[in-house]
């Protein structure tokens, strides 16, 4: 058995915790002030925000992707900022994640673009198929398997980068600005499979500008300013 | 085991979307490995020319007057036991009246005429002692001329040194150039792999988003720089196996006086190392070019 991290957190410990997080970038700007935040397994959250307000920062210590200057961040368990090189693969295989762009290669057919992410924790031939198959069924996708990204629209692709965020059925989904390049309705479908993919068990956090939905979904909303928690409501709206 | 399919699978298809690229690579690896080999072949056939030139070179042994028959068995067992002795060759008097007429007056019965059955040379047997390594014939001398029954010595020391010193100097010429080639190729490879990598650096980044190990990250490309390596190591290899005989063939027509001197590597021997050496260097240098450029990224 892989051990993934070398600290673990209290048996009753939320899925997510950020404790007094600061993050501190090389150019001297401080995007995130001593943050904390609890995320339970099960829900869905929106992290919304100005500009600069520290959201993607978020998403990226949750990540691994970038140090923090103080403070602790468990996700399921494992203290993600001691967490050694090494182990960080197995600690993103938990998590899937959904950016504005899609990140899908373009070299690749849709079915190749999902299958990826197992190919990545060694999943065989057979299961590969039989899993992006019904994952690419549950985004709607499952007669474009063989479509490349260029042939499919922003909402498609979308689709399909929450079918590989998804298809290793990871305890947290992260989406930053999952609906930033989509028009009006197709941000609300993404938005309404997100919310499929929370009611089938995974935790969802959502960083978002799109106040029309945030408003209209009455989910949890924390919001930052200046990378300070301003703001943490249980169904709540978008603040300003 | 899968890492291993994907990577393979993955690196060649890599080598073929990235046309211009693998083009570029194979090129390059190809270029640096031709001149690579090319010198190789000269130098190899300098050297043999060298050795052939060097194993002529003989110690000329003159025995005392009154010597026995053994004795100069013992003394011919006792060269010949050094290491650094090719061969002994005894030369009775016969032999040697018979060279000297030869080489003074060819055919020419001149000698014989003046001298009739009588051998000027009579006391005049000898060994032609040929050495290994012409650097060492001076201590062979020295050793020789401290044996029982020996009148004289004859070592043509100045041939041997001049021999022995542009051996050093091509050695040193050849490590440097080789050296230099090999820093070449792989600065060229990486340079053209990191354009193959940065053009793919998204690719990089989003495989390890979904949690990809080092090791997943770097197989594709680890396989296609060992494809491009073993190709553009190839490529080379064919060419000088087509032109080497034509060389020779070349070099023995325009400079046929020559000939004599002038004693090549049978391509058999040439290509036995040259293949195997190109291919792993070729493969050597693609790895190594590849892993030197992803490693930048996966550091990142």
């Amino acid at each position: 058995m892989r051990k993934h991290g070398n600290v673990t957190a209290p048996v009753d410990q939320p899925l997510i915790q950020l404790s007094n997080v600061s993050v501190v970038y090389s150019t001297g700007t401080e995007a995130l002030k001593e943050c904390s935040i609890n995320v339970e397994k099960g829900e869905f959250v929106f992290v919304v925000g100005s500009s600069g307000s520290g959201k993607s920062t978020m998403i990226k210590t949750l990540l691994g992707e970038i140090p923090i200057q103080s403070g602790d961040i468990f996700v399921g368990g494992n203290n993600v900022t001691k967490l050694k090189r090494k182990s960080m693969p197995y600690y993103r295989r938990r998590l899937g994640v959904v950016f504005q762009e899609f990140r899908l290669l373009d070299d690749r057919n849709i079915f190749e673009n999902v299958a990826l992410a197992q190919r990545v924790i060694g999943v065989d031939r057979h299961r590969i198929h039989k899993n992006v198959n019904g994952m690419l069924q549950l985004v709607g996708l499952g007669d474009r398997a063989d479509a490349y990204p260029r042939e499919l629209s922003g909402g498609e692709q979308q689709r399909v980068a929450i079918a590989r965020a998804m298809v290793n059925r990871p305890s947290v989904l992260l989406a930053d600005e999952p609906t930033g390049n989509l028009d009006p309705q197709n941000s609300w479908e993404i938005m309404k499979l997100l919310e499929d993919m929370n009611h089938l068990g995974t935790t969802v956090m959502v960083v978002t500008h799109n106040n029309e939905i945030v408003d209209q979904m009455r989910k949890r909303v924390v919001t930052l300013n200046q990378g300070v928690v301003v703001s943490d409501q249980m169904q709540g709206g978008y603040v300003q | 085991m899968r890492t291993f399919g994907y990577g393979l699978k993955q690196g060649m298809k890599n080598v073929v979307q990235n046309k211009m690229f693998s083009l570029a690579a194979i090129g390059t690896i190809a270029t640096c490995l031709f001149l690579l080999g090319l010198f190789y072949v000269l130098l190899s056939n300098f050297q043999n020319i060298m050795y052939h030139a060097e194993s002529n070179v003989g110690i000329t042994v003159f025995f005392k007057k009154d010597i026995e028959a053994t004795q100069i068995d013992d003394l011919a067992e006792q060269i010949r036991g050094r290491d650094d002795v090719e061969r002994v060759d005894y030369i009775s008097p016969k032999e040697a009246w018979e060279n000297f007429q030869k080489e003074m007056y060819g055919d020419s019965t001149e000698l014989e005429d003046t001298f009739g059955s009588d051998n000027p040379l009579k006391d005049s047997a000898s060994f032609e002692v040929y050495i290994k390594d012409v650097s060492a014939q001076s201590e062979v001398v020295e050793y020789i001329k401290g044996l029982d029954g020996i009148r004289k010595v004859n070592g043509s020391s100045a041939v041997a040194k001049g021999l022995s010193s542009i051996n050093m100097l091509v050695a040193y010429i050849s490590a440097s150039i080789i050296l230099l080639l090999l820093l070449v190729s792989i600065f060229l490879i990486n340079t053209s792999v990191a354009t193959g990598i940065r053009v793919r650096r998204d690719e990089i980044a989003i495989v390890k988003m979904i949690g990809a190990t080092d090791g997943f990250v770097r197989a594709p490309f680890l396989v296609e720089g060992v494809v491009l390596g073993l190709v553009g190591a190839a490529i080379p290899v064919v060419i000088l196996f087509i032109l080497y005989d034509r060389m020779i063939a070349f070099v023995l027509d325009h400079f046929s006086v020559l000939s004599q001197w002038l004693t090549f590597v049978e391509p058999e021997k040439e290509f036995m190392i040259l293949i195997p050496v190109s291919l792993l260097i070729g493969v050597g240098i693609g790895l190594l070019g590849s892993a030197l450029s992803v490693r930048r990224h996966l550091q990142r």
